[in-house]
């Protein structure tokens, strides 16, 4: 029994990862433009093709150490994608209403999403682990190596980015720029700046989180962004959509949800619910979070006050 | 909207410029427009013998410009963490210099260093705003009513660093809405009203001007 809860801690943990490498770039993208980037899942995506291409075109694949240097490598490439998403579809809508570039970012998604296709294929494809071989027991749970490994490379990442962001003088201006890009400008912060470095790492972050998640599974296609990154979009509204922790948070409480939810449903409801239902459990969080508590665990409240202050720009 | 009317504007250097007039005569948009957040519909702005009409913001804050917005606008970060904002590299000195220049003209900010901005008191963090510019290294400092709301021990404090910053060659355009401590720091004053320039001239002249007298009037009715 307690190693059956530890299983399942360890999977919520890996899938948690996955989530919040995700929602970090959705929660980053709102927090400096108030806009949900709907092209972000289709960055995970690309990601993870890009990882693969690279593998085929390095000639390396299934070795930790070629999978670090195609992470950096798509990381760059696709951080770079992000900003030019921003520059071609976000910046001049800049200052209109919001619809318009969250309708934007909807085009883009299609867009990204059938150029993966067109240059992939539909079929889904297999894909190289990058990521060690191996087991491990502990307490009688099995634990892989790729499960560590996974955990691992996104608490670094997500180390990483919590010391740029408040350790940083270019974190702070960010931070400034979020807070109030107006203000910030009058200090002498090129907002643009901000903003691209902030479409750099979100994507960037999402397609080493497409990497890891191809790798763990075996297979990439060109539709899995849709759920992973409606469930991402979900950790980053549960921990509070602009907060970087709350990001970090969400991913990992909608992984332990979604992985004990799974594994208990069958036996608490005599096998009428399956496992087939996962999914149910995500949105279902996302539609009591929004009924209950839209602001989310971390995220500050939003009062007539800070409507105003935080500035739409 | 056309906001202002034919305004001609002229600062010259470790000189205090005071702007008056009631409310809505124009003062805000017209220190906007000098740092760019607003585009003059015509007209020209010149800075240190050069044309800056149309650069943004940060171009401006960049060459030498330091703004005070209106209701201050610190950062929720702490009080170090506005100054690193307001840092522009380049400009002759070190981010600990101009931190240090800083903390020495107000103490208060070096002994709450980390804590939040938003949590100071309304006077401390007109000196975060004020902190803030001054880490650009300014030639010219903009200062959007920096008294609003402030008790007068404070806005005394306050002022007295501002015609300090100007005897060491700031100059400084200043926005005000308290007719007294105008004259009371001003080298030279304009009066504007509803987007014009009504009077103008060196602050002796301009105190026994009536025509001060018929713009504030309205304001001294409401009990300001």
């Amino acid at each position: 029994m307690g190693s059956v809860i530890l299983q399942q801690t360890i999977n919520a943990l890996t899938v948690g990862s996955i989530y919040a490498l995700i929602a970090l770039g959705y929660t980053m993208v709102y927090g400096v433009l108030r806009l949900i980037n709907f092209a972000h899942s289709e960055l995970f995506t690309a990601g993870a093709f890009i990882g693969l291409g690279l593998a085929g075109a390095l000639g390396v694949s299934g070795h930790p150490f070629a999978g670090v240097l195609v992470g950096v490598i798509t990381f760059v490439i696709v951080g770079l994608i992000g900003v030019s998403v921003e520059i071609v579809a976000y910046r001049p809508l800049r200052g209109t209403s919001r619809l318009a570039p969250m309708l934007s970012a909807l085009g883009m998604a299609v867009v990204i999403q059938n150029a993966v296709m067109l240059i992939a294929g539909r079929r889904p494809l297999i894909y190289p682990s990058f990521l060690p071989n191996g087991v491990v027991e502990i307490f009688g749970a099995i634990v892989t190596y790729k499960q560590i490994t996974i955990f691992a490379v996104a608490v670094i990442l997500m180390v990483g980015l919590e010391l740029f962001v408040n350790r940083t003088n270019l974190g702070v201006r960010i931070r400034a720029v979020a807070e109030n890009a107006e203000t910030a400008s009058l200090v002498g912060i090129n907002p643009n700046t901000a903003i691209s470095l902030i479409f750099f790492i979100g994507p960037g972050l999402g397609a080493v989180a497409g990497i890891l998640y191809s790798s763990f599974y075996g297979v990439a296609s060109f539709t899995m962004g849709f759920v992973i990154g409606m469930k991402a979009f979900t950790a980053a509204i549960l921990g509070g959509i602009g907060s970087i922790p709350g990001a970090v948070l969400g991913g990992f409480l909608l992984g332990a949800i979604e992985t004990f939810a799974t594994a208990w449903m069958p036996v608490l409801t005599g096998g009428l619910i399956g496992t087939e239902y996962r999914d149910i459990f995500a949105f279902s969080v996302l539609v009591l979070i929004l009924l209950f508590r839209p602001a989310g665990l971390l995220g500050e409240h939003v009062s007539e006050e800070t409507m105003v202050y935080k500035s739409d720009f | 909207m056309k906001v202002l009317h034919g305004i001609s504007l002229e600062v010259l250097k470790g000189e205090v410029v005071c702007i008056i007039g009631p409310n809505g005569a124009g003062k805000t948009t017209l220190l906007r427009t000098i740092s760019g957040l607003n585009r003059p519909s015509a007209g020209t702005i010149r800075f240190r013998d050069e044309d800056v009409t149309g650069r943004k913001p940060f171009q401006m804050a960049r060459s030498g410009l330091g703004h005070c917005p209106e209701g201050r606008r610190v950062f929720q970060l702490s009080v170090e963490e506005n100054l690193i904002t307001g840092y522009v590299p380049g400009r002759g000195k070190s981010f600990a210099e101009l931190r240090d220049h800083v903390y020495a003209l107000f103490p208060i900010l070096g002994e709450r260093r980390h804590q939040s901005a938003g949590r100071l008191s309304g006077g401390q963090q007109q000196m975060v705003a004020i902190g803030r510019a001054l880490m650009g290294n300014p030639e010219l400092l903009l200062l959007d009513e920096p008294s609003l709301g402030l008790a007068p021990l404070i806005i005394h404090q306050i002022f007295e660093i501002v015609l300090k910053l100007a005897e060491s060659g700031v100059s400084i355009i200043l926005v005000e809405q308290n007719i007294d401590l105008s004259f009371e720091v001003a080298d030279y004053v304009y009066a504007l009203e509803h987007g014009s320039l009504q009077c103008s001239g060196p602050a002796e002249k301009m105190k026994a001007d009536p025509r001060i007298k018929h713009i504030y009037l309205p304001e001294l009715e409401a009990g300001h």
